[in-house]
């Protein structure tokens, strides 16, 4: 299964508006991705692993392409306008 | 909290499990002969009690967590805890802990023998409420689980709530005797967060059970008169239904989504959890329930006290909405 490290790079940590816009891009996906063994389509899902900024997770999911979609929004500063 | 600083709260999650008990099933290979000797095929053994379902969801969910227990340091319920990652306190406990066996029969039907447990003295008690203040001093929240052993007063509850006040936040999730004492003596008493079913949301405000389980307006207006009373917020399990939260700012409902029941026990203690982990997210009340929600029709579609994983976890099935 594809898997990547990825560093989570918004200041607010995967919360709020990032784990939104992360959610959202997930479910607009033709795979099914995990963020550390969880669902990456469920904004509220995503919150409760609690990861700040700096810490790696785990992206995982059938599809790589997919997979790195997902990993690439996790290292990007979402929070910033 | 602002959502900048939101997140992980460091402490643990301390629970009390004040009358522990070895959790034993017995499958019976046929029907159950009064009289017989029955030689059975396999015993299955869990170390049980609301506060260590608790403690084996914040381990399952990654939250570090401690039990608090009347127990010798190496009793192999003790131990069992440790194996999956559980960190406990002690306190010297009044005899063996006792056992809750559950005869399971091929056509379902199942018969539930508990232990009431050995007699506690104040001497027992005091040093639980002790270990259980020292190990909450450094905790994000102390639980409040379950039944209270005998000889223990109904007051148990509504005492230390009152001792932790300024130390740790604190939930309950009681019935009968202690629930009753410790509404009783509100606002003194007050928990951060009450989690009452629909049977026990009634017993303590004269509401009607029926139409609790039924109207989500109701079980809301049962528990806004415990809010006005101190209690920070009720989160009340209504089975089938789903669950209500009301506190100072409102009152929301949110239907359990559709689930296959196979199992409701620890259910509650799994929605408790759920709410638990919402809130050191810093989740708004509307998705606290929403998580709390999602645990609870989790657990109840697995077997036995099984906890949920992330896998099992679907609060964007629950539909949250704002009661008047």
């Amino acid at each position: 299964m594809p898997t990547r490290t990825a560093t989570v790079g918004s200041s607010v940590g995967l919360h709020a508006r990032p784990a939104a816009l992360i959610a959202e891009a997930a479910g607009g996906l033709g795979s099914t991705v995990t963020i550390n063994g969880v669902d990456a389509s469920s904004s509220l899902m995503i919150m409760t692993l609690g990861a700040k900024c700096g810490d790696t997770v785990e992206v995982a999911g059938d599809d790589q392409a997919d997979v790195d979609k997902i990993a690439a929004l996790v290292e990007q500063d979402l929070d910033a306008d | 909290m602002s959502e900048a600083t939101a997140g992980p709260v460091s402490g643990p999650i301390v629970t009390l499990t004040a009358n522990p008990s070895f959790d034993r099933t017995v499958a019976l290979p046929g029907p159950l002969e009064r009289g017989a000797v029955v030689r059975v095929q396999a015993m299955t053994s869990q170390a049980g009690g609301k506060g260590v379902n608790i403690s084996r969801a914040a381990v399952t969910a990654g939250l570090r967590t401690v039990a608090v227990l009347p127990a010798l340091p190496d009793d192999p319920f003790v131990r069992e805890l440790e194996a999956v990652g559980i960190d406990c306190r002690t306190a010297r406990p009044a005899g063996a802990i006792r056992v809750n066996l559950t005869l399971t029969e091929p056509d379902g039907t199942t018969t539930k023998l508990n232990g009431p447990g050995a007699t506690v003295d104040a001497e027992h008690l005091d040093d639980l409420a002790g270990t259980l203040v020292r190990a909450a001093a450094g905790g994000a929240w102390t639980v409040l689980a379950g039944s209270l052993p005998p000889g223990a007063p109904a007051t148990f509850y509504a005492d230390l709530v009152a001792r932790l006040r300024g130390i740790s936040r604190v939930a309950v999730d009681t019935s009968e005797g202690p629930l009753a004492a410790l509404v009783d003596r509100l606002p003194g008493s007050a928990p951060d967060l009450l989690k009452p079913n629909a049977e026990e949301l009634a017993s303590v405000t004269g509401a009607d059970q029926a139409q609790l389980e039924t109207e989500p307006e109701v079980a809301a207006k049962a528990a806004r008169t415990l809010v006005d009373r101190g209690v920070g917020s009720v989160l009340a399990s209504l089975g089938g239904r789903g669950a209500v939260l009301a506190d100072a700012d409102g009152a929301w409902h949110a239907p359990a989504p559709p689930t296959t029941v196979v199992s409701t026990v620890g259910a509650g203690d799994c929605t408790l959890f759920g709410y638990l982990l919402a809130e050191q997210r810093g989740f708004a009340a509307p998705d606290r329930l929403a998580l709390a929600v999602a645990y609870g029709s989790a657990a109840a579609g697995l077997p036995g006290t099984t906890i949920p994983g992330p896998d099992d976890l679907h609060p964007e099935r629950v539909a949250v909405r704002q009661l008047d």
